[in-house]
């Protein structure tokens, strides 16, 4: 995920787009969905092609080790996913999966049936196996295989214990299932086209998380290292079955693909070839945009889109807000572990201003850890309010003033680095003092992984897209709970939420969970980041969508046409 | 030819006496100290860059009075908003006065070019004079490190350097200290070789004079105009240094500001019109660098009058 | 060239193997002494807060093994022309990235380099052979005013003015190794502007010295009471030997031009040895950082032994001897 301007340095500029992965390689919401359609009955067009600029280079075309949203968007358009996210709605949509039937615990998933790699052959139930078992082998490291986890058999393939079966709910399988033979017990293929997935556990996120299996051919991987380190000739000439196949790349220089004749969803793609540039510098981006250089780009600048409308060729989307950005306090450290002081530091900054100032309006007020755009979210929050002369009373209650109190970020995004900016001046007119440390990104991750922070401008606590993202970051046994906050009634309804795969069903918990998150406030979720979309008029057909690759994750729906 | 002549480093004016061992200047000092003087006073563009300097380091001593109002004071609503007579120089992205920043941001270049160059000058005074005077395994080593430190570009290694290891006001200082000394290392040490040959020194010796005070009362007062020379020559390249590693990004880190850091953080305004926010910071290094080197370059001149003559 | 002169060049060159080994160790402490791990980077931010995940990484990347085992795998590999694989550049041969850039560098840094020496070689000379005239005063007050502009800071300047205001010129190179020959000179221009303009001033005030000093020296004098015209003494005698010096700072300006390209191609995205270190840093990507350090190193002393030869061969008077680069 691309930090939007920066033209500092390209150091911090890479480690921060990961810091913005957690966010958006969630995925794919379609929290706002407008697609623009065309009126003549799309037809492929020869000789058509689109450039694409992002900020980032992607760092590896091996999907396996993906982590960052160019190489993301570039293995959806290569391999295609399993299972997609539907942009209207936020639920799963057909991929390569043509289908699924869900019977309890168990999944029977329907693979398309002319779908076939760029090699000619058939996309299989196995091969799709085989994907989900590199993920999740150990020597592959991918940061996806923990989504996963709730498969049946996991632990035995991964070595590391026993299959648990947690609630004996409807559809839980029995003690003796047996499943495949091979691998992991949980997923099986049942014949060339059908394949079935045994959960262990109720798991609200499964369907979402198979957006991440990028399906491989598993003739061509056999045997082979898998991991970031590997040296395996295919990722460098990688060969899927997605919309487009891959012709050239080497890094530092253009991504070339061109459309594929045989895809699966049939007269698609239609736009013949798209060619990925990575632009070190977003003035470049801008500039290279109006003079045509580039069609269209991701995460523009709030500040560049001004300009860009002005230029008239170019039209500037920017979808409904789900990355919550601000303040994180570390809940262990005095005076923060004290709600009321917590509180305070959110009423003293003039988020509104902030907005205003920084973000030019496009993006929006915080109003909790589930952006408003997303299903979960409670409509009834309101906002914390902006109160300094009541945020002063508490630092004087707290013996605050005078203080000096430390603020982390990673370097280089400047948004965030705005947000400190801001809180400092702030806190400083009430009389507490802000130390403002932007340092690497690495560091920051260490620095709050082991709990060496006091506040952090971050995203590392909040939604993404899917609500379960909080059961990490807050429950008390969470793997990624950065705050140390604790609360046994949250545990309980994050545990509760997590098995719940009706949304209707599941909203009553999230909204809870809101309440007592907005409560105690272990961040200040003050505004929601814009990612800012921007395409040359002659392309539409389109969705504004998030996630990685944005608009031009539905770049197989796109049409070029000379004349707008 | 002897390589290890007298290449400096990033000082970027070339010293006339580069391609020589640098003799000549020894000769010039102390007993000419005066004629020093005037012959620089005669140099209307060194008095001119003189004169420059002192008054950007009034500026940084009085920076609260000059700068009329807080660096990092936000208003709102005034946002890039160009020169006026409101705000001078005009207002940055976070709606903060370009003026006061400059101002204070003098403070901050100024002393990152002096703390560093109290570094270079140290490390590089010390390790050429033990060098030079003793010769033997310790020149060895301190000849092969400078060997190692000029074959890399310092960007590179300074960039890395910083990266690594936290960009910061410190990391800044530091890190310029540690890769700029060999230059000065080198000249030190051809002075100290050079003069340790001569007979006052040979004569000290012989009447068991310690080491230590030969070196400090004989050859360092000799070694002097190229130790002054290369101070002020080394002052302005770590200015330039500081601002262009802070316009990478890896040098003094916001809110405070310096002059690289407000160009780089300004610069990207610049495509939005706010040409203010990059004209007068390297405006601002421009005119500093110059002064630096015009007084440097008088200075060399000042002590070795045959070298501007010819 | 003498017997003296030839063990001297030798000794120069099996210099630069300890130097480089010394170089190395410097790097590879320098990385590993740094605060911050690379891995948490490399496993991505889902998986950088699982233990389990970022150790099996660190074994992947051989990581996971005693810091001299390391560094000594590493050199062995070094030896055997293998300089590792990068960690974020898909995975591919560092000696692969570093060939494949090394020529953007060359050929900007080349371009920029003949230009600056064809401008200040003639200016250089005009200068000195009509000291304290007014041509010789604009002269020195340029290249003044040339070495103190930041360069980073007129690539700016001329990158709105030039390229997006009047738009005469593309603001970026990206695009510039696809280019074929005419259209492709227009992405070189500003880059060699900017890079050219304070070797302009540096080699012109060396070779104003250099003449002055030449044009001193008795021999001239001599030639001229001969009744040679002050052209013939010029170009005969005096041109000749002021250029002698000027090779040997040419040389020694190796390192400031690859430190100018670390910027200008940040700049310009120029797709350069500049900005693949620069790329590298920014992603604690450490066989790159290493490997681009480690060929900067070996090219800048093996071009400072090629210029002592190219020395030897051009004046015939100088022996060298003496310590092998001390």
């Amino acid at each position: 995920m691309t930090d939007t301007n920066i033209t500092r340095d390209l150091l911090t500029r890479k480690l921060d787009r990961r810091a913005l992965v957690g966010t958006s390689a969630a995925g794919a919401l379609a929290v706002a969905a407008w697609p623009r359609h065309l009126g003549a009955a799309p037809v492929r067009q020869e000789g058509s092609t689109i450039i694409i600029g992002t900020l980032g280079e992607s760092t590896t075309q091996n999907p396996f080790a993906a982590n960052e949203s160019e190489s993301y968007w570039r293995a959806e358009m290569i391999f295609d996913q399993f299972v997609r996210l539907d942009y209207a709605t936020g639920g799963a949509a057909p991929g390569l999966a043509a289908s699924w039937e869900i019977e309890g615990l168990t999944f029977t998933f329907a693979i398309q049936p002319n779908a076939r790699f760029h090699d000619g052959t058939d996309v299989t139930a196995d091969d799709v196996k085989f994907t989900l078992e590199a993920i999740l082998t150990p020597e592959t490291a991918s940061e996806n295989a923990n989504r996963f986890a709730a498969i049946y058999g996991v632990p035995e393939f991964q070595g590391t214990g026993t299959t648990e079966i947690a609630t004996p709910a409807a559809g839980t399988p029995a003690a003796e299932f047996v499943g495949a033979s091979t691998g992991v017990s949980g997923i099986e293929a049942v014949d060339a086209k059908t394949l079935r997935i045994t959960l262990a556990r109720p798991d609200a996120s499964f369907l979402y998380s198979l957006h991440y299996v990028f399906v491989v051919p598993r003739a061509q991987l056999e045997g082979q290292a898998l991991d970031r380190t590997s040296t395996a000739p295919f990722f460098s000439a990688p060969i899927g079955a997605g919309p487009y196949v891959f012709e050239s790349w080497s890094v530092g220089s253009d991504f070339i693909a061109r459309a594929n004749p045989d895809y699966w969803d049939t007269g698609k793609p239609m736009i013949q070839s798209f060619t990925h540039r990575a632009i070190t510098d977003s003035s470049g981006i801008a500039n290279a945009l109006q003079s045509g250089e580039i069609n269209g780009s991701l995460y523009a600048s709030p500040t560049l889109t001004e300009q860009l409308q002005a230029a008239g060729n170019l039209t500037i989307e920017v979808p409904a807000f789900a990355a919550p950005n601000g303040t994180v306090f570390n809940c262990r450290t005095p005076p923060f572990d004290k709600v009321e002081v917590r509180r305070a530091v959110a009423m003293a900054v003039n988020v509104d201003a902030y907005v205003q100032d920084s973000l030019l309006g496009l993006g929006e007020a915080g109003l909790g850890p589930i952006a408003p755009a997303l299903w979960a979210h409670d409509p009834t929050l309101t906002p914390i309010p902006y109160d300094p002369e009541a945020a002063r009373a508490v630092f004087e209650a707290n013996g605050m003033i005078g203080q000096t109190y430390e603020i982390l970020t990673n370097a280089g995004n400047i948004l965030r680095e705005d947000w400190c900016i801001r809180v400092q001046a702030d806190l400083q007119e009430l009389g507490v003092n802000i130390q403002f440390t932007p340092i690497e990104y690495t560091t920051v991750v260490e620095r709050i992984n082991t709990g060496q922070f006091t506040l952090d401008a971050g995203d590392f606590a909040g939604a993404a897209l899917d609500p379960n993202d909080l059961y990490d970051q807050f429950h008390s046994k969470g793997a990624t709970n950065v705050t140390g906050y604790s609360d046994p009634e949250l545990d309980a309804l994050l545990e509760q939420g997590r098995t719940i795969l009706d949304q209707e069903e599941a909203k009553p918990v999230w909204s809870q969970v809101q309440q007592i998150l907005m409560r105690d406030v272990p961040m200040h979720w003050a505004w929601y980041r814009p990612f800012i979309s921007v395409v040359d008029n002659r392309y539409t057909g389109y969705t504004v969508a998030l996630g990685d690759g944005g608009l031009f994750r539905s770049l197989p729906d796109m049409t070029f046409t000379e004349a707008p | 030819m002897s390589t290890d002549s007298t290449l400096s480093r990033s000082p970027n004016t070339p010293s006339e006496g580069t391609a020589e061992p640098g003799g000549s200047l020894a000769r010039a000092v102390p007993q000419q100290r005066f004629g020093v003087l005037r012959r620089l006073a005669r140099n209307k563009l060194a008095m001119v860059g003189l004169v420059v300097i002192v008054l950007l380091y009034l500026i940084a001593i009085f920076a609260p009075l000059i700068a009329r109002g807080d660096p990092n004071q936000l208003t709102p609503g005034l946002r890039n908003q160009p020169p006026s007579l409101e705000s001078w120089l005009g207002t940055d992205r976070n709606t903060r006065d370009l003026w006061a920043r400059l101002i204070y941001g003098t403070r901050v270049s100024l002393s990152v070019g002096l703390a560093a160059v109290v570094i270079i000058m140290a490390i590089g005074i010390t390790l050429g004079a033990l060098a030079g005077f003793f010769g033997g395994i310790v020149d060895q080593l301190v000849m092969r490190t400078t060997d190692i430190l000029l074959a890399v570009p310092q960007i590179l290694l300074l960039i890395t350097a910083a990266a690594l290891f936290q960009p910061s006001l410190t990391t800044t200082i530091v890190v310029i200290g540690l890769t700029s000394w060999s230059g000065t290392a080198r000249l030190v040490r051809g002075q100290f070789l050079q003069l340790k040959g001569q007979e006052y020194v040979t004569a000290a010796r012989s009447i068991g004079a310690p080491s230590f005070r030969i070196m400090f009362n004989h050859l360092f007062p000799n070694a002097l105009a190229v130790i002054i020379v290369q101070t002020t020559l080394w002052l302005s390249a770590a200015i330039l240094l500081e601002a262009s590693l802070s316009y990478l990004g890896l040098g003094v880190q916001p809110p405070q500001p310096s002059w690289g850091n407000i160009l780089q953080d300004g610069q990207r305004d610049l495509i939005s019109g706010a040409w203010w926010l990059t004209l007068f910071p390297g405006l601002a290094i421009f005119l500093t660098v110059l002064s630096f080197n015009l007084v440097g370059d008088g200075l060399r001149d000042a002590f070795d009058p045959r070298a501007r003559k010819r | 060239m003498t017997g003296d002169t030839g063990a001297y060049l030798i000794r120069r060159v099996l210099l630069i193997i300890p130097l480089l080994l010394g170089l190395s160790i410097l790097m590879f402490g320098m990385t590993q002494a740094a605060p911050g791990d690379p891995v948490l980077a490399l496993v991505g931010p889902q998986a950088a807060a699982r233990p389990e995940v970022v150790e099996q990484a660190r074994e992947n990347f051989g990581l996971n093994q005693p810091l001299p085992i390391q560094y000594v795998r590493w050199l062995g590999n070094v030896v055997q022309g293998d300089l590792g694989r990068s960690y974020t550049f898909n995975n591919l041969p560092v000696l692969d990235l570093i060939t494949q850039r090394m020529w953007g560098t060359i050929q900007l840094q080349g371009l920029a380099l003949i230009i600056a020496l064809s401008i200040a070689i003639p200016v250089g000379i005009i200068s000195a052979t009509r000291q304290y005239s007014l041509p010789d005063h604009l002269v020195t007050v340029g290249s003044f005013i040339g070495l103190a502009i930041p360069n980073f800071w007129l690539a700016l300047l001329l990158q709105i003015w030039i390229g997006v205001q009047l738009g005469w010129l593309p603001v970026l190179s990206t695009n510039q190794a696809r280019a074929d020959f005419p259209e492709r000179i227009q992405y070189f221009i500003l880059p060699v502007i900017v890079l050219a303009l304070p070797s302009i001033a540096y080699f012109a005030r060396f070779m104003r010295s250099a003449m002055l000093e030449v044009i001193n020296q008795d021999y001239v004098t001599v030639a001229r009471a001969k009744g040679l015209g002050p052209r013939a003494v010029l170009y005969r005698h005096a041109l000749r030997n002021a250029l002698i010096p000027m090779v040997t700072v040419i040389g020694l300006q190796l390192p400031q031009i690859l430190s100018g390209a670390v910027i200008i191609e940040q700049i310009f995205a120029w797709p350069g040895l500049g900005l693949l270190a620069y790329e590298a840093i920014g992603r604690r990507d450490y066989p790159v950082i290493l490997g681009v350090t480690l060929f900067a190193g070996a090219a800048v002393m093996i071009v400072s032994v090629l210029v002592d030869v190219v020395y030897v061969l051009i004046d015939p008077r100088v022996k060298l001897t003496g310590s092998a680069g001390g």
